[in-house]
């Protein structure tokens, strides 16, 4: 009987098998890595964000609610998606934004200044941070929603932070 | 006589192949570790840096009188706690560090040895020009030390006094 020599079918397709596996899961695993590491850098800063941007509408709330002739009012609030920034004291005019949660645009991106201050964009091009609120005042008591989105440049891939407050 | 075992050539392929599956999934491997020990410090000053701007926004919410000293540089924050303790915010310039004074005594609220504070700006935006208590903006900019990692975090309070 001739001696058999060399791999069997099964054996190599195995062996390629299982070769695969290890290198995919290998790089997956960096991928995966890549993309967390991302999005871990930027957590703290967004929730930040997202708390600044209810502060922003809670401090030009306070300071219109009282002005006559029909306190408490909402003058300077009217319901709607607005971009702001640490620098916005009115939300009726100027400050409309087409950002929506289902797609975030260069009308709502944040940047940071010359002195390391988060505030909207003067340029165009691919940002990290975008922001806006949404009021909502179907109900008695005015309801705000502050959404900041991380946006990762290469890729595109996207996290949102979201929180809720209501004005009295 | 049928020869057993492998052959020379065999054995020399089969660790070739061995050596490159190793090098191939052995940088992502370091890269894990890698990753690991670097996230573990930025992490800490990430945090750190969190805690401090927690605990500005929660003293600057109760506090009065809150003025920006912009006649040195870096700007300074000064405001009445609510304890009525004349308080302050600045940026050390000398040792990267953010610095809390009250009653005279100063105090570190970051240290220099687990991360670097490169810029502490603060502003406050008025609602009108005879607005008296306006929107304080804090915002803090800080490197890892082996100059790898950037945080920069921003608050902006409304004091409810």
């Amino acid at each position: 009987m001739k001696t058999k020599k060399g791999a069997t079918l099964v054996g190599s397709l195995l062996a390629i098998t299982i070769l695969s596996t290890t290198l995919v899961s290998a790089l997956n695993l960096q991928a995966s890595i890549s993309r967390s590491k991302f999005f871990l850098q930027y957590d703290n800063t967004a929730n930040l964000l997202v708390a600044e941007g209810l502060e922003i509408v809670r401090f030009i709330h306070d300071k219109t609610k009282n002005t006559p002739p029909n306190p408490p009012n909402l003058t300077n609030i009217t319901p709607g998606v607005y971009q702001l920034d640490y620098n916005t004291i009115d939300l009726t005019t100027g400050y409309n934004s087409t950002c929506l949660t289902t797609g975030v645009n260069s009308t709502c991106d944040l940047e940071l200044d010359v002195n390391g201050r988060y505030q909207l964009s003067s340029n165009i091009g691919n940002k990290i941070f975008y922001r806006f609120v949404e009021i909502n005042t179907s109900s008695t008591i005015p309801k705000v929603t502050s959404t900041v989105i991380v946006k990762n440049p290469r890729g595109g891939i996207e996290k949102k932070y979201q929180a809720i407050i209501q004005l009295y | 006589m049928i020869q057993k075992g492998f052959t020379l050539v065999e054995l020399m392929v089969v660790i070739g192949i061995l050596s490159v599956i190793t090098l191939v999934i052995s940088q992502p491997l370091a890269n894990v570790i890698k990753y690991q020990r670097e996230s573990q410090l930025n992490d800490n000053m990430r945090d750190n840096l969190q805690f401090v701007m927690n605990r500005m926004e929660k003293e600057l919410k109760t506090s009065t009188d809150v003025t920006i000293d912009t006649t040195i540089t870096p700007n300074k924050l000064i405001f009445t706690d609510q304890f009525g303790v004349s308080t302050g915010y600045s940026h050390s310039l000398n040792n990267d560090e953010i610095l809390r004074t009250s009653s005279g005594n100063t105090t570190k609220l970051t240290e220099n040895t687990v991360f670097k504070v490169t810029k502490l700006v603060f502003n406050e935006r008025l609602y009108s020009l005879v607005d008296s208590k306006g929107l304080v903006t804090v915002s803090i900019e800080a490197t890892s030390l082996n100059n790898k990692d950037k945080v920069s975090m921003q608050i902006s309070v409304y004091p409810v006094n």
